[in-house]
């Protein structure tokens, strides 16, 4: 028999709250749809411009980050920010 | 991407993250929400096909719906998260009963099958008070004294100790005495990927004494398996990476073809014709030094006739440096590169080149690798992910206040440099001479092994660890 010892490491407790709350319509709200991956334009420009379609009155920006998710400016929180929602991607 | 949506929920506005239908990332993606306080980002999943240009229809009400439809008891939940504490015992049984224990529930990605949880596949030494209390004895350090591992891309906080390198360590097969090896290895944060598609994911090089003294090898088949200490110093490399690091095979390591070694380890051969890598990185002649590569290490064994053809015998026994250029020539990232010289080519390359010092080699590579203008001007790591910047380092080097100064892009490189000249110039190919490793192993007479890789390695201390 055999008495062994954990090999693994923890990690720290972590306080955590909800998501926010959705918005009632997209009508007439700014929608950004940022590209965080520096790349794979068109399925993020594709759902940029069917958003648009489905919902004529929203305001739906396309962002392609210059480079990267993990390496975002404050121009680019900015812009994000600048929306009543956000859609990112691609993250394959 | 999974931590810049929950950051976005934190400062305020709805967000749903678009990303493919996949179990690893989809995992990592919960994982990542959580360390960030969000327990659950909406997501749209979406088919795993990179051919697509865009989505079918269907997919434009998934994302209205994710930004409108209200939420569930759950999407509102707050509270504080209490992972497991890992601590302790973790059972008693027989040894075929510690073995499935370690395995776990053996789940991961379905497309690579059961994927053991808390070891590389293979049964392990049974990590007894006993033996740990044992593996502790190698190291002067208290089995309490904190350890932090940062996880894939500074991605997450794990809290370790030494003990807990010692459980490894042992789990490995290690002795005692490799215990400040295993030690360092922990500090640079184990095998958690980015390994890439490589040959080898992580690669440690151990430069100084005590390589010699447990017994590394450093001479002939150096990358091959035989060695105690060699083999099980990768191994422990590898469970560090597993239980303490983070990595989980198919989760958030996941490589279409992975790495054919992971965590290979060696030692530079004492008999370098220049000086050591402990020197060359900083320390002294006689303090012990592990090297660390963050990942994505191409190292090619081969013949010096299969990148260049040879017109003497001795092109053909040897290989020159034009060979080495050759080979390097083939390399398409910037950032690093690895130049692997038997003591024997090292010393012949010394007197018949004039290389009098590494830096004179790194020097001559940095001059000769290079590539065309209007090639570098459409790189698109450079310009697309970088910004236009070129990058002289990878992942968790970016934000070490210690990193080596060489880690800098030489101006050589530099973007306002290189943007304005004519696009058939031929141009630098690697950001510094210093992001060249030159590494002087192997058995007698003449070899050379080269490689690219993600960034230069770091320097660790062996000797604090003693």
């Amino acid at each position: 028999m055999y008495t062994v010892l954990d090999p693994r490491s923890r990690e720290p407790e972590v306080e955590y709250r909800g998501i926010n709350t959705r918005l009632d319509t997209l009508e007439a709200k700014r929608v950004i749809v940022a590209n965080l991956h520096g790349g794979n334009e068109e399925i993020m420009e594709s759902i940029a411009s069917d958003l648009k379609d489905a919902v004529t009155t929203c305001e739906v920006v396309y962002y392609p980050v210059k480079g990267r998710w993990d390496d975002l400016t404050q121009e680019d929180w900015n812009v994000i920010l600048s929306g009543d929602a956000a859609v990112l991607g691609h993250n394959y | 991407m999974s931590r810049v949506a929950a950051q976005l929920e934190k400062k305020g506005i709805p967000v749903v993250l678009e990303s493919f239908e996949d179990p690893g990332i989809n995992k990592t993606a919960r994982l990542n929400f959580m360390r960030e306080g969000i327990p659950m980002v909406r997501e749209v999943l979406t088919p795993q096909d990179t051919s697509l240009k865009s989505l079918p229809k269907e997919y434009t009400q998934k994302f209205i719906d994710a930004l409108t439809v209200p939420l569930t008891e759950e999407e509102k939940a707050s509270g504080i998260h209490v992972p497991s504490r890992n601590e302790g015992v973790l059972m008693s049984g027989t040894y075929d009963e510690v073995q499935r224990a370690f395995e776990g529930e053996l789940a991961a990605h379905p497309s690579i099958g059961p994927v053991a949880e808390m070891t590389d596949g293979l049964p392990v030494t049974p990590p007894t008070e006993k033996r740990v209390k044992e593996m502790l004895g190698g190291t002067s350090h208290d089995p309490d004294e904190p350890l932090e591992f940062t996880g894939f891309w500074n991605s997450a906080r794990y809290l370790a100790t030494v003990k807990k390198v010692a459980i490894n360590a042992v789990m490995a097969g290690c002795r005692p005495e490799y215990m400040p090896v295993a030690l360092a290895i922990a500090e640079a944060g184990g095998c958690i990927g980015y390994p890439g598609d490589s040959s080898f994911g992580h690669m440690y090089v151990v430069s100084g004494p005590i390589a010699k003294e447990i017994g590394m090898n450093s001479g002939f088949c150096y990358l091959a398996p035989g060695n105690p200490a060699n083999m099980t110093l990768q191994r422990a490399a590898a469970l560090t990476g597993i239980n303490l690091g983070g990595a989980i095979f198919g989760i958030n390591v996941l490589e279409r073809t992975g790495p054919l070694h992971w965590g290979t380890i060696f030692a530079e051969d004492e008999n370098t014709p220049w000086e050591g890598l402990n020197e060359h990185f900083g320390f002294r002649q006689d303090e012990s030094v592990l090297l660390a590569w963050e990942g994505k290490v191409q190292l090619v064994p081969f013949q010096n006739i299969e990148v260049k053809s040879a017109e003497t015998l001795l092109e053909n026994q040897v290989g020159t440096p034009k060979h080495a250029v050759a080979a390097l020539k083939t390399i398409t990232n910037t950032n690093g590169a690895i130049l692997c010289l038997t003591p024997d080519t090292a010393c012949y390359w010394k007197e018949e080149y004039g290389f009098k010092t590494v830096k004179d080699l790194q020097e001559y590579i940095y001059e000769h690798v290079t590539w065309k203008q209007d090639v570098w001007a459409r790189n698109y790591w450079i310009h697309k992910l970088g910004r236009g910047r070129q990058s002289g380092y990878f992942t968790g080097s970016n934000n070490r206040p210690d990193r080596p100064s060489d880690y800098d892009v030489d101006e050589r490189s530099g973007t306002e440099r290189l943007a304005g000249l004519p696009a058939d110039a031929d141009v630098p190919k690697l950001v510094s001479p210093g992001a060249v490793t030159v590494i002087v192993a192997g058995g007698t007479g003449n070899a050379w092994t080269w490689g690219g890789c993600y960034g230069r390695p770091l320097a660790y201390s062996i000797d604090k660890w003693r």
